[in-house]
């Protein structure tokens, strides 16, 4: 008996020893050997800084009791971070590592996914987990396969940014309302109308009216405008531009911009808003930080200026329809440690408290059915940014009243659309060149569109 | 009697092994600590930080050189074609301040060289900032000066051939005559304030020194209204004439820094890379770029330096936390160069209570190697003084239980040779016992008595007398045919206790074995001594 008694006390001591001696990692991450996370993302300027501290405050807590470092690589635009991310997906000569989590939307998802560099997430949530989240919101990260490749991580959708103080000034001398500006129509009448107020302040020059609006998407002007028109944009990966609809989008874009009553720019409206050169513009609601409280003149001259946000235009006779946009976070294929890492990460970062104190700082919507529904009305009044206050109730605004739809997420649809985008910008300036030229408007007009739907 | 300790042969045996073991142990672990196997950890970190600070060291030096280098280069462009420009529009250089409207066509002749120099090097941003603004009569026109400022959103790219640049300072028709977005944080002009990298350049710059002497490399700070924590390369804009028009120069930020100079963290996840002013033993922490892969340090204000007892550096920012690793001063400017009395340093650490486990852990293998060891061989010495011992006690027990004739050789020399002693000597017995029966039987038929015989129990006799109470009662027991089991139970006393008492009992009464007492015994009875004794 004392012999086995022996035994086992000696067998026991030495797998004791071992064990305390390897350590316990918990799902194969190990707090004593953290795993880094690299991370690109969008969020630069003064959306940088609250990224920093959520990242900086997950490293401190959560990172720490499991062993996980979150470091970010790249903060870069979406249309530069995209350009990369399509290199990586081709496997392109110099294209660079892929990052362990990335903000992406869908349809550059679809392009890595097919390349078989994204992990499905499906496995790493529980039913209960994602039923937390907005249904639509997980639904428009699945892509061909039915798989969840982008987690949602904050949405946004489209308004119109009214430069008030400039509008005013025009107001007061015309009468215009900013009621016209809840129509692409409205719109469409008060820039020819600015435009010919503007001209006139130098009567000695003539045709040198100033732009009053631009689309940071004229893709999305279709694509909705269609959609509230009771039509389709995109059918089978291909445009549908053979139809009543598309020539009544047509006719608001076109029209007023070869007048030179909207601004053609290949950048972002906020550019042309800093500088007074519009004074409205649709854009996604996450932009409104780029807008910035001030006009400056080419004489360096600044102005303070007032922002208000109102609801995505509609088409006369059309249906409230906006679009419901957002990039979420995908993650890479890699190793098991890394994918748990990374999914870790995400439900804390979308979970309620951490996703509105990234929305009330940004201007994005929160993606959890308690944020969005539960807490967002009091979130709002707890905001400080003014702008962000007012693009918040607007989009709760849109939220009770629209109906939203998703782009597609077939992989080659970011080229379909910046192919529109490049070729629509090149027919205005083409057409704007005709205009200036003597050439009549509505025949410049009815003779690009031949040419364009074709 | 002295009482002696009992100790059984195996327990001898195990004793010995385990004296062996601890002499083996104590004789490894001197060994471990002639050889320096202990420091083995401590050995390897320094090694590795002396070889990323060499090579982080290196790199820093080379790249900011590479860029003070471009900086020069690019100033110099930067003046020749504005000296050009103004020539051609009859305006002397030193009158631009006068001379507002010639600001863009300056700015506009220095936009592709700017873009060009970006796209060569590794730097962040390139810019220039006129020591003069588009208006004057602005309320914050002595704050404002027009410049350009072009930021490069993917620095460490390998595809330079279309980098991606935005604008950050510089009039917008600038930008979009060459399809540059604005950044969200765009201004027009810069705002310089006195005291600041534009002041102190314009201030320090000197006609009688080459433009290499005259560069200054601004610690890490953010551009007013800007978002990015940065260096700045600031190299004067000075005319032929002497007349310093502005500064030009390249942004290091602090992404770029970390992407280019985070240490190889595959031997510790935290270890990170520090280039900061160094002042006697102080690195200066809130003027310091930060390169690290995993965690950010977030270091903002002072680093005193020591040195600990393995000849590495301590560095104790003023909240008493602790960083080790190691420094190496490098130059960012000639000696002879107005800031050439600026001292920098280069610095490779990790937190200091991660090294202490760092080492443990190193050592910890080796630790848990060695009680695995000592476990096994404890384990062993218990085996082996079990199974050496088992063939001679199981011998022992059987021939206690059926007597010497059961006997089997254990091949074991000095074994047998005990057992064959002990068989002769049984032998022995058994003819003296004969003698004293046929001395019985003899006096039964009345024979002649044995005087030999008698003199030996009458001694017996006497000396049965010198037994203790407890002697006598277990003597008692045995002679009424109780073995040491039963007698343990009766008289509920330990085995070992009986087992003292029967020896004492031999010894007292001077018999070898149970045999010769027996003999004595039969004695007794015959001649009709009282048994049990009292």
């Amino acid at each position: 008996m004392s012999r086995k008694i022996a035994l086992a006390v000696i067998l026991h001591l030495m797998l004791a020893i071992l064990f305390f001696g390897c350590g316990s990692p918990q799902g194969g991450l190990d707090p004593q050997n953290p795993v880094t996370i690299t991370m690109w993302h969008n969020y630069g300027g003064q959306m940088k800084d609250t990224m920093d501290a959520l990242i900086d405050q997950f490293n401190d807590t959560v990172g720490r009791e499991y062993g996980i470092i979150i470091n970010v690589t790249s903060i870069q635009a979406t249309k530069d971070q995209n350009e990369k991310l399509a290199m990586i997906a081709a496997d392109d000569p110099g294209a660079p590592d892929m990052p362990d989590i990335v903000t992406v939307y869908p349809a550059v998802a679809s392009g890595l996914a097919d390349a078989n560099l994204l992990a499905p997430l499906d496995d790493m949530f529980t039913e209960e987990e994602l039923s937390a989240y907005i249904p639509s919101f997980i639904d428009e990260g699945r892509l061909s396969d039915g798989k969840l490749y982008v987690f949602p991580i904050s949405k946004s959708t489209e308004a119109l940014f009214v430069n008030k103080t400039l509008f005013d000034r025009f107001a007061k001398e015309t009468g215009a309302s900013l009621d016209s500006l809840f129509t692409f129509e409205g719109i469409a009448e008060l820039a020819q109308e600015y435009y010919a107020w503007t001209d006139a302040k130098t009567p000695y020059i003539s045709n040198d009216g100033k732009t009053f609006f631009t689309a940071d998407s004229w893709f999305n002007v279709a694509q909705v405008g269609i959609s509230q028109l009771g039509g389709s944009f995109v059918e089978n990966a291909q445009l549908n531009t053979d139809t009543e609809e598309f020539k009544k989008v047509w006719d608001f874009s076109f029209l007023p911009a070869i007048i030179g009553a909207y601004a053609i720019s290949d950048g972002y409206s906020s550019d042309l808003a800093k500088t007074g050169e519009i004074i409205c513009s649709t854009g996604s609601t996450a932009g409104i930080l780029f807008y910035g409280d001030t006009v400056t003149y080419a004489d360096n001259t600044k102005e303070s200026v007032e922002y208000i946000v109102l609801p995505y235009p509609v088409f006369e006779g059309g249906r409230k329809v906006a679009l419901q946009r957002g990039a979420g976070m995908a993650v890479a294929k890699s190793t098991a440690e890394k994918e748990l890492a990374a999914t870790i990460f995400l439900k804390w970062f979308t979970s309620p408290a951490q996703n509105m104190r990234f929305v009330s700082s940004t201007g994005y919507l929160p993606v959890t059915k308690e944020a969005f529904e539960d807490k967002m009305t009091e979130e709002i009044e707890t905001v400080d940014n003014p702008a962000v206050k007012k693009l918040l109730q607007t989009a709760t605004l849109m939220y009770g009243e629209y109906t939203f739809i998703v782009s597609p997420n077939f992989s080659g649809f970011t080229d379909l659309t910046n192919t529109y985008e490049k070729q629509i910008r090149e027919a205005m300036r083409e057409g704007r060149q005709q205009v200036e030229s003597g050439s009549d408007i509505n025949s410049v007009s009815g003779e690009m569109y031949n040419l364009f739907i074709r | 009697m002295k009482k002696q300790i009992e100790i059984s042969l195996r327990m001898r045996l195990f004793l010995f092994l385990i004296l062996f073991l601890v002499v083996i142990m104590l004789a490894l672990l001197l060994i471990f600590f002639a050889t320096d196997v202990f420091s083995t950890g401590i050995n390897e970190i320094k090694v590795f930080l002396a070889n990323e600070l060499d090579h982080i060291a290196g790199n820093v030096e080379t790249e900011y050189g590479t860029l003070a280098v471009d900086g020069i280069a690019l100033s110099e462009t930067i003046t020749g074609i504005w000296e050009k420009e103004m020539r051609d529009s009859g305006v002397n250089l030193s009158s631009l301040q006068e001379n507002p409207h010639l600001l863009n066509r300056l700015l506009d002749s220095c936009m592709d060289p700017l873009l060009a120099a970006l796209s060569k090097n590794t730097a962040s941003a390139a810019y220039l900032i006129l020591d003069a603004t588009v208006n004057p009569h602005i309320s914050d026109a002595d704050y404002s000066r027009a410049g350009l400022f072009l930021r490069n959103m993917e620095p460490n790219a390998i595809n330079r051939s279309n980098p991606s640049i935005r604008y950050l300072r510089g009039p917008v028709v600038l930008a979009q005559s060459r399809n540059l977005m604005l950044l969200p944080q765009w201004e027009m002009e810069f705002h310089t304030t006195s005291g600041d990298f534009f002041h102190k350049t314009l201030e320090n710059a000197d006609s009688n020194l080459d433009i290499s002497r005259q560069y200054y490399w601004n610690p890490n700070s953010v551009l007013h209204g800007d978002y990015e924590n940065a260096m700045l390369l600031c190299v004067p804009l000075a005319a032929s004439d002497g007349t310093v028009l502005g500064i030009c120069g390249f942004e290091v930020s602090d992404m770029l820094f970390k992407l280019q100079n985070a240490p190889d963290i595959s031997v510790q996840p935290r270890f990170f890379s520090v280039l900061a002013p160094l002042s006697g033993q102080v690195l200066d922490g809130s003027k310091a770029m930060f390169a690290f892969r995993s965690e950010n340090p977030k270091i903002c204000g002072d680093l005193k330096t020591y040195e600990n007892k393995y000849q590495l550096s301590v560095f104790e920012t003023s909240d008493g936390t602790q960083y080790v690793g190691l420094f190496r001063e490098i130059n960012l400017y000639p000696k002879d160069a107005i800031h050439g009395d600026e001292n920098w340093a280069v610095a490779v650490m990790l937190p200091g209570d991660l090294l202490n486990e760092y080492v443990r852990s190193k050592n910890t293998p080796i630790l848990i190697l060695l009680a695995l060891l000592l476990a096994f061989s404890i384990a062993a010495a218990l085996y082996i003084s079990r199974r050496y011992l088992s063939p001679v006690l199981r011998t022992i027990d059987k021939v206690k239980e059926h007597g010497l004739s059961q006997y089997t050789k254990t091949h074991i020399r000095e074994i047998d040779d005990l057992f064959v002693f002990l068989a002769e000597q049984d032998a022995y017995y058994n003819r003296k016992e004969q003698t004293l029966s046929h001395d019985a039987e003899a006096t039964e038929k009345q024979p002649e008595p044995d005087e030999e015989a008698e003199a030996m129990f009458r001694e017996f006799s006497r000396k049965l007398e010198t037994l203790s109470r407890a002697e006598k009662q277990v003597f008692n027991l045995y002679v009424q045919g109780y073995d040491a089991r039963e007698i343990t139970e009766i008289l509920c006393l330990s085995i070992n206790t009986i087992k003292t008492h029967n020896k004492r009992i031999y010894y007292k009464l001077g018999v070898s074995s149970r045999k010769e007492l027996m003999v004595y015994l039969r004695k007794m009875r015959e001649k009709g001594c009282p048994i049990p004794i009292e």
